[in-house]
């Protein structure tokens, strides 16, 4: 039997994201990955969404059994490192030191009247560069082509992190 | 020229954006399915079950 299929809940998951701001389980958070990326360039086909989040707890767990639960009451479902609503899905990732700076700069956005954050693309394609995978250097020269890029900041945040892009 | 398409492609709202992408993972769920279907009529589980059914219609 055919699966019915949706499409991605993303206001769904960016208010579920803004309750467990209001909880206070999470500090702050921002849309990362291929999404975040998608905000700035031609869209493409990716299968999940990851909110990267400064934890509210500083202990080794990040206060993930916590988030689990909270979302698992929202009736959201657990699937491996996945949590799923309406069968799409979420990674949700504690942040340190360029992600949480990430997360503190992201760019604030609406999305179908929902608040959120979401990466900048200077720091989407820092990521990238630490992270080093084949997609992830694609993602770099497409946002090198589509986006507008804030070279100083992207070098300084380069130099920083003592990073390179995989053409310098 | 097909960069230029791209780049317009860039400019489209979030929102807009993000329904062509779950255009895509339907598109791409179905050709899965098909390919699937596809694969079970040309593999020996479908060579089985249609020598089985030839061999009922002539009992």
């Amino acid at each position: 039997m055919a699966e019915e299929y949706s499409g991605i809940p993303l206001a769904d998951v960016l208010r579920a994201a803004n309750e467990l701001v209001s909880a206070g389980l999470i500090k702050d958070y921002a849309l990362g990955g291929a999404l975040a990326a998608i905000y700035y360039t031609e869209p493409f086909t990716t299968y999940d969404a990851d909110i990267i989040f400064v934890p509210s707890d500083t202990t080794l767990s990040a206060g993930m059994p916590a988030i689990y639960s909270h979302l698992q009451s929202k009736e959201w479902r657990v699937e491996r490192e996945h949590l799923l609503i309406k069968d799409f899905p979420v990674q949700f990732l504690a942040a340190s030191g360029l992600t949480e700076e990430a997360v503190r700069q992201a760019k604030p956005i609406q999305f179908e009247g929902v608040p959120a954050k979401v990466f900048s693309p200077e720091y989407i394609i820092a990521i990238a560069a630490s992270v080093g995978r084949h997609k992830d250097f694609a993602r770099i020269e497409q946002l090198m082509s589509q986006a507008e890029i804030d070279t100083a900041l992207l070098d300084d945040i380069l130099r920083r992190y003592n990073l390179k892009l995989p053409n310098k | 020229m097909k960069s230029g398409f791209r780049r317009e492609l860039a400019k489209q709202s979030f929102e807009q954006k993000i329904r062509k992408v779950s255009e895509l993972i339907q598109l791409s769920r179905e050709v899965k399915n098909q390919r699937l279907r596809g694969s079970l009529k040309s593999g020996k589980v479908m060579d089985v079950f249609v020598s089985e059914r030839k061999h009922e219609r002539g009992l």
